[in-house]
């Protein structure tokens, strides 16, 4: 149950964070405000890719 | 552009708390991660120095909540302090209103949420439903873990009152899940405050008393002020860098506080020793950065402080009248 408990927990936390960083990149896609949305998505990509790499080993 | 809200009073306040917190933060962290932040525990004098200093800061802490209690409770305005925390339907209609912001189905923000947006004090309320929301959520933070903190001051003392040693593991359980909780709100309100791209790397509400804030007039200037403000060439990196450290530093804290300790926190009364890895340990690393970064802006933005009280100061010296009759100076208003 206790390692159940931890996957959900940990899911929950990649959800959040990978899902904030996306979220953040798709709002701020289509403004005009001199950053290129390629390299935010590049950035989004990187946080979410050591966010996984991070986890993974502890919960596979 | 009038910017000013904090009292001196409040600046000098918030400016100890943060590095009384903080203080606990490195030193609460050093005992829970003491595998990932082997330097940390060393660097503050082993697992006794870093204990030691965790109760001297959280005596700290007590002393400054009871100082603030006093001085919500019996000093000046603290009727109006008092009413101007309170949540109101307005700040509700505020939070719907940003959402749909959000979604593009709105144009602009309600002004109870435009802390940042420039406008006068007068135009907008001390506090929006965000800054009212940080308050709420760290004081009963700060008081749980005031309280919980006490129980679990001596762990022998503690078994002893509640007769078991679950009971003792629990408040010990409970005072760190609440320091997991709140790291990710001190992070946020750095990233907040910090890197804001009006007043990037630090905003001077916090630093400078309402009282010294500017109140020029710009009559010929139609607009709030914000739009004369120049972004700084290193915010967009700066940003960036910040952002995700903000975000790795908090999934790291969350995932190493289940396999260093058990769920969510310690699973008995030693915490640490659990699996690790080498990415979980530069990811916590990276969230104890980030903290770092906060006392280093709030440093920072006391020595701005500084530089502009004596440039005040100067100014005022140089255009000082000619001393009274008596020989006394006039005295400067507050």
């Amino acid at each position: 149950m206790a390692g159940v408990l931890d996957l959900v927990y940990v899911a929950l936390a990649l959800l959040v964070a990978v899902g904030g960083v996306f979220t953040v990149w798709w709002i701020g896609r289509d403004l005009d405000d001199g950053i290129d949305p390629t390299s935010d998505l590049l950035r989004a990509v990187a946080v979410s890719v050591f966010l996984v790499l991070l986890a993974w080993p502890l919960v596979s | 552009m009038d910017h000013g809200k904090f009292t001196r009073v409040t600046t000098y306040f918030h400016s100890l708390l943060a590095l009384d917190v903080f203080l606990l933060f490195f030193t609460g962290y050093s005992v829970m991660f003491n595998d990932e932040l082997w330097w940390m525990v060393e660097f503050m004098g082993g697992n006794a120095g870093v204990l030691a200093l965790h109760r001297i800061a959280g005596f700290g802490l007590i002393v400054l909540t009871v100082f603030w209690v006093t001085l919500m409770l019996i000093g000046p305005g603290r009727r109006k302090n008092f009413k101007a925390i309170l949540m109101t339907l307005t700040d509700a209609k505020a939070f719907v209103q940003d959402v749909k912001f959000v979604l593009g189905r709105a144009d602009e923000r309600h002004p109870n949420a435009r802390q940042f947006a420039g406008y006068s004090s007068d135009e907008v309320p001390l506090l929006s439903y965000v800054g009212k929301g940080v308050i709420y959520i760290f004081t009963v933070e700060l008081v749980l873990l005031m309280v919980s903190g006490l129980l679990i001051w001596s762990k022998v003392g503690l078994a002893q009152f509640f007769q078991t040693k679950a009971a003792a593991t629990a408040f010990v359980t409970f005072h760190g899940l609440l320091g997991v909780v709140m790291v990710m709100g001190i992070m946020f309100h750095i990233y907040e405050h910090g890197f804001h791209p009006a007043f990037y790397p630090v905003e001077m509400k916090a630093f400078v008393p309402k009282s010294m804030m500017p109140h020029e007039e710009h009559e010929e200037h139609e607009g709030t002020g914000i739009e004369l403000l120049s972004l700084r060439p290193t915010w967009k990196w700066a940003v960036n860098l910040a952002g995700a450290a903000v975000v790795i530093g908090i999934v790291s804290v969350l995932v190493g506080s289940i396999f260093d300790s058990g769920y969510p926190v310690p699973a008995g009364l030693t915490p640490g020793g659990g699996p690790t890895s080498i990415l979980l340990t530069i990811g916590i690393n990276i969230g104890m950065f980030v903290l770092l970064l906060g006392v280093v802006l709030s440093t920072y933005g006391n020595v701005l402080r500084a530089r502009y009280e004596q440039q005040v100061a100067g100014d005022e010296h140089d255009s000082e009248p000619e001393a009274a009759a008596d020989g006394g100076q006039p005295r400067a208003d507050e």
